[in-house]
């Protein structure tokens, strides 16, 4: 199916990727901590109609707030004059026995290293060793600089049961593109 | 650190592809979802900040708006039909000088032919006439259908047609034996 409406832009090239990664809602634009709430309830328009289990959409919807969270607090700040570069993608897609919740986001190149990592720490625990780190952290919270106390990540993989996916992509001036995947099995 | 690639998930470079589209089209916002009355509700709220961003006479920012509801309603009311896919697309891209609002969305391949002899119709118009079809389907309204309302949607397209100026272009393309797929793209300068 070709979805022309002009020349120049196709909407089918849009299609096309989210046909193939079975995208059920996503969303590309600004992000802000008080856009969550409306992000959640388009999504439990989204899960109402494709009649998902409770249980599994509670554990998405927990993910979707810490996950959109990240972003708020990691985002690159972008000026102005390259606001077009600074939007940031938020997809839920459904494959076979699961549901992925997908951000994307530029950060700078020095919270690369810290974001990730975070993840490979968490990735390398079981649920035991994942507890007691929450545990660890909540104890011993500070908050950082980028405005978390370091349990956004402990507390997606808990609810996840999963291992975190990530992708830094080198962006324009220095940056990064980073992408998390988290999946929730049905 | 070197400038490059760290990834524990390879297919992930489909999402960096997807964001360099998006970026290539000067895409400002975009979704794609089931999109019903309290979804619309969200989405403008969400795009109304998108907008007020944005660096453009209020005018402008009006007609934008403005199109983005009718767009959406327009969606809203020709996505009925029970069985079938549902996902519809809303996107706006900043073009030159002017804005592009893109909406896809799935209907009932019954009623292609009434869309399609509505949206010739409004094109077809001048201004004054436009406002004179619309009294007319205001009027109309009382005769309201139970699952599609032809005449609700016609009101939807030329508010469109009339914000935008009639600078707008529509596909309709069948999709499965009781499904079409229907594109429209406004122009907003």
């Amino acid at each position: 199916m070709e979805l022309h409406v002009n020349n120049n832009i196709s909407l089918n090239e849009f299609y096309e990727l989210m046909e193939k990664h079975e995208v059920i809602m996503v969303y590309g634009g600004e992000f802000s901590q008080d856009m969550t709430k409306s992000f959640l309830a388009m999504a439990e328009t989204t899960f109402h109609n494709i009649q998902a289990n409770e249980t599994v959409v509670k554990k998405v919807y927990n993910i979707m707030m810490e996950a959109l969270q990240n972003i708020c607090k990691h985002e690159f700040k972008i000026t102005d004059e390259c606001q077009m570069k600074k939007d940031s993608i938020f997809m839920i897609a459904e494959n076979n026995n699961e549901y992925q919740v997908i951000t994307g986001n530029v950060i700078k190149p020095e919270i690369l290293e810290i974001i990730k990592s975070k993840i490979d720490t968490v990735n390398a625990l079981d649920q035991e060793g994942l507890k007691a780190m929450y545990k660890e952290a909540r104890l011993n919270s500070t908050i950082s600089s980028v405005g978390g106390a370091g349990l956004g990540f402990i507390d997606i993989a808990r609810k996840s049961g999963n291992r975190i996916s990530y992708h830094f992509s080198p962006v324009e001036g220095g940056l990064y593109y980073f992408i998390q995947m988290v999946t929730v099995t049905k | 650190m070197v400038h490059q690639i760290i990834s524990n998930n390879p297919i992930l470079e489909d999402v960096v592809l997807f964001h360099k589209k998006m970026n290539h089209h000067n895409f400002i916002f975009m979704y794609r979802g089931y999109i019903s009355h309290p979804v619309v509700k969200n989405l403008l709220s969400l795009a109304e900040r998108k907008i007020d961003l944005l660096q453009e006479a209020d005018i402008v920012k009006r007609k934008i708006f403005g199109v983005m509801v009718d767009c959406l309603q327009t969606i809203c009311t020709h996505d009925k039909k029970p069985s079938g896919k549902k996902e519809s697309l809303f996107m706006i891209s900043k073009s030159g000088s002017g804005y592009i609002i893109y909406t896809g969305s799935y209907m009932d391949a019954k009623h292609e032919s009434g869309i399609k002899e509505a949206l010739d119709h409004i094109l077809g118009l001048s201004a004054d006439s436009l406002s004179a079809l619309k009294k007319e389907k205001l009027v109309d309204l009382k005769n309201f259908e139970e699952d599609f309302d032809l005449d609700h949607a016609t009101i939807g397209l030329i508010n469109i047609a009339k914000r935008s100026g009639q600078n707008l272009n529509y596909q309709i393309e069948r999709t499965g034996q009781e499904q079409s797929f229907f594109s429209l793209q406004v122009s907003i300068n």
